[in-house]
């Protein structure tokens, strides 16, 4: 099933990569504004692994999750599944690629073709890239159901029939129907309930062991990205601020957003914090603060931090910063 | 003298403040649809006290939203209809207003902070009248006055540039903002209980930060009283004296807030609990484990139960809970839980 050939080689690698959005006055009008979505992103995806994406709504999460998932193609930069690079494939192989990363979708309501049968969904993707008999396939829609804890007879049911924890389900099983290397889940808990979102994480987590398939888990709840990855990327205003494994980052951030971020989760076990005052909201990202982005609302602010917009820096064993101040360039 | 309500709130003292500012009895709401009726809040008691902030806590469909709709009968009806119970503010039974009264005490009295602060606000209406309106309303202050007022408020809500905001329309505004004037309005005529549901539920977790210290700061300043609705049980733990753990339309546990997440007495409020993921949860010894679940879903509430409502989604159920509604036990320290299980731990207290 996979192609890569080294098995030290990640298994998606994202090199410096950068999308714009263009805003017109009407369909095809002039560019009034850019939205600069993603600027410059740099990570890696090892096989098996799962990487959280977290950051505030705006930050550009949602756009790298589509751009992995090819549903936006980027304005620069590379991204490679096993070492091939997808944007400059034919359209007959990016097809190949699509069978290889599927995404499960945050709104289990929308996701879901209120026409079609649950069975008739998890099928879909089995007929489009015309996978086994018709029979070979009503079997595998069978096991994908039962993996994902629906009862089989509801195959027949359309997805009005089915709760939010059990639509999520379906769309859980679509996204396994092809056996993908990578899933790409964007927000895939955050329209649940508290006590059906501890099913559907532990579900992901489940299968993740049965598959062996990567993820990439974009989500705006650090308890939530915490609980299921292995490693956590932070991102701010289209750009990577710190990249770590979970632990390493969540004992010791480097980076003081992502600091801020933690100080502003409320906790259960401790009554209010004397937090460090949260200031500012996060600029637009029409027109972003020159050199790091965060510098606006940042307490270690320098005159440098405008100048220049800081690189992901080794701090620590696989630890990543992007900051002058806490990640500085090493002097010759 | 009635205790400082900065007093009141630390200690959470205020429950045993001789006379609450608002008091719900019983309340029992129902949605008459064409082909079946919602129980949707099922015979729901409780307190609020001057300078408490109590919270209401349950999933989607629980009831809470309604329950807090219904105190100033902000629903509509039908479909709804508030079959029973009363809800006492300053000794008069709200049900009972007409609709004249009950809207001369939206605002001064009592006021709503809404949790979409995207589709509550006016789009073709300057930010300083939304605010401003209501003080003219009710005090019968001038164009003047009513807006010199809404710009104190706005500076109490710490929006920058308040001589500029006033002239703004919502569109010009981040969702934060937005929010923080949907706070300016609520708190413009200084009412005594604010009813804040979800107010942070559409924010990123840094504003939802601001919003929530900025809201429990104002609340201590005047003194009101605050009904906080929401979904998280962290926000409750940080922000909130007493609470109440409603499910399927009913109370199933209330108390001080340490009190119960420190030591839940019904299944359910235990199941919530140990089903959120916690921060720093990857730095402990087990971090490997799996959430606990609480299996099934939220019952419909399109028939009367009988027995427990949790009934099919608890692991410790029995053939009672099934058959007998749950009574309500008492623990005497000002905490209640609606189960059979109890029975015996409230017995011997």
């Amino acid at each position: 099933m996979s192609v890569g050939t080294d098995a030290n080689e990640p298994l998606l690698s994202v090199e410096k990569v950068t999308k714009h959005f263009n805003v017109r006055r009407g369909a095809f009008g002039s560019v009034m504004a850019t939205v600069h979505a993603v600027e410059d992103v740099t990570f890696q995806i090892n096989r098996g692994e799962v990487l959280g994406l977290v950051g505030e709504s705006g930050c550009g999460k949602s756009t790298i999750a589509k751009l992995i998932a090819c549903l936006h193609s980027p304005t620069s930069g590379l991204i490679r599944l096993g070492g091939v690079e997808i944007s400059s494939l034919p359209e007959e192989q990016l097809r190949g690629y699509r069978s290889r990363v599927q995404m499960v979708f945050q709104d289990p309501y929308s996701s879901l073709n209120p026409r079609m049968t649950a069975g008739a969904i998890v099928e879909e993707p089995l007929r489009e890239h015309s996978r086994g008999s018709a029979k070979e396939r009503r079997e595998r829609v069978n096991t994908l159901f039962r993996q994902v804890g629906l009862p089989r007879e509801m195959a027949s049911n359309y997805p009005n029939a089915f709760s939010g924890g059990q639509r999520q389900r379906i769309g859980i099983a679509r996204a396994l129907a092809l056996d993908p290397d990578l899933i790409v889940a964007d927000e895939p808990v955050s329209a649940l309930d508290v006590s059906v979102q501890a099913q559907v994480i532990n579900l992901l987590a489940r299968l993740r062991g049965e598959t062996g398939a990567a993820y990439l888990f974009v989500s705006h709840d650090l308890a939530v990205v915490e609980h299921i990855s292995d490693r956590v990327a932070v991102m701010y205003l289209g750009q990577l601020v710190e990249v770590a494994p979970k632990r390493e980052l969540f004992s010791s951030p480097r980076h003081p957003y992502t600091e801020m971020l933690m100080q502003s989760v409320p906790a259960l076990d401790r009554r209010r914090k004397a937090r460090q005052l949260v200031v500012g909201e996060v600029p637009s990202p029409f027109n972003p603060p020159s050199g790091c982005r965060y510098r606006t609302r940042c307490p270690l602010a320098e005159p440098r931090c405008s100048e220049s917009t800081p690189v992901l820096r080794p701090v620590g064993a696989e630890h990543f910063a992007a900051c002058h101040v806490r990640a500085p360039a090493v002097q010759d | 003298m009635r205790k400082g309500p900065e007093q009141a709130a630390a200690s959470g003292a205020a429950a045993h403040a001789p006379n609450p500012l608002l008091e719900v009895r019983n309340l029992t709401v129902r949605f008459e649809m064409l082909r079946r009726t919602v129980h949707a809040v099922n015979g729901v008691s409780f307190n609020v006290h001057e300078g408490e902030t109590y919270a209401i806590v349950g999933e989607s469909g629980c009831g809470k939203s309604v329950t807090a709709l219904s105190l100033l009968k902000l629903l509509s009806m039908p479909p709804a209809r508030i079959t029973d119970g009363s809800v006492y503010f300053e000794g008069q039974d709200l049900l009972e207003l007409s609709e004249t009264r009950l809207q001369n005490l939206r605002g001064p009295a009592v006021s709503y902070v809404f949790q979409e602060p995207m589709t509550s606000l006016n789009p073709s209406m300057k930010i300083g009248w939304q605010i401003a309106e209501s003080c003219a309303k009710h005090f019968g202050m001038n164009r003047e006055k009513a807006l010199s007022r809404a710009r104190e408020v706005l500076e109490q809500v710490q929006l920058p540039d308040a001589d500029e905001r006033l002239n703004s329309y919502p569109h010009q505004l981040s969702g934060g903002m937005r929010q923080r004037i949907m706070i300016a309005i609520a708190l413009v005529c200084s009412p005594r209980l604010l009813i804040a549901d979800e107010p942070t539920t559409a924010l990123d977790v840094t504003i939802q930060a601001q919003i929530l210290d900025l809201l429990s700061d104002l609340q201590k300043r005047t003194g009101a009283g605050m009904i906080l609705i929401t979904h998280d049980l962290a926000v409750v733990a940080e922000y909130a004296d007493r609470m109440m753990v409603m499910y399927a339309g009913r109370k199933v546990e209330e108390g001080p807030v340490d009190a119960i997440l420190s030591n839940p007495r019904h299944p359910y409020t235990r199941g919530l609990l140990q089903a959120v993921p916690r921060l720093g949860s990857s730095l402990s010894e087990n971090s490997e484990q799996s959430l606990s679940e609480i299996p099934g879903i939220v019952p419909l509430l399109d028939r009367p139960f009988t027995g427990c409502p949790f009934a099919p989604r608890c692991e410790s159920a029995t053939e009672r809970c099934r058959n007998e509604t749950p009574p309500t036990v008492e623990f005497g320290d000002g905490r209640l839980s609606a189960c059979i299980l109890s029975e015996s731990a409230g017995a011997r207290e």
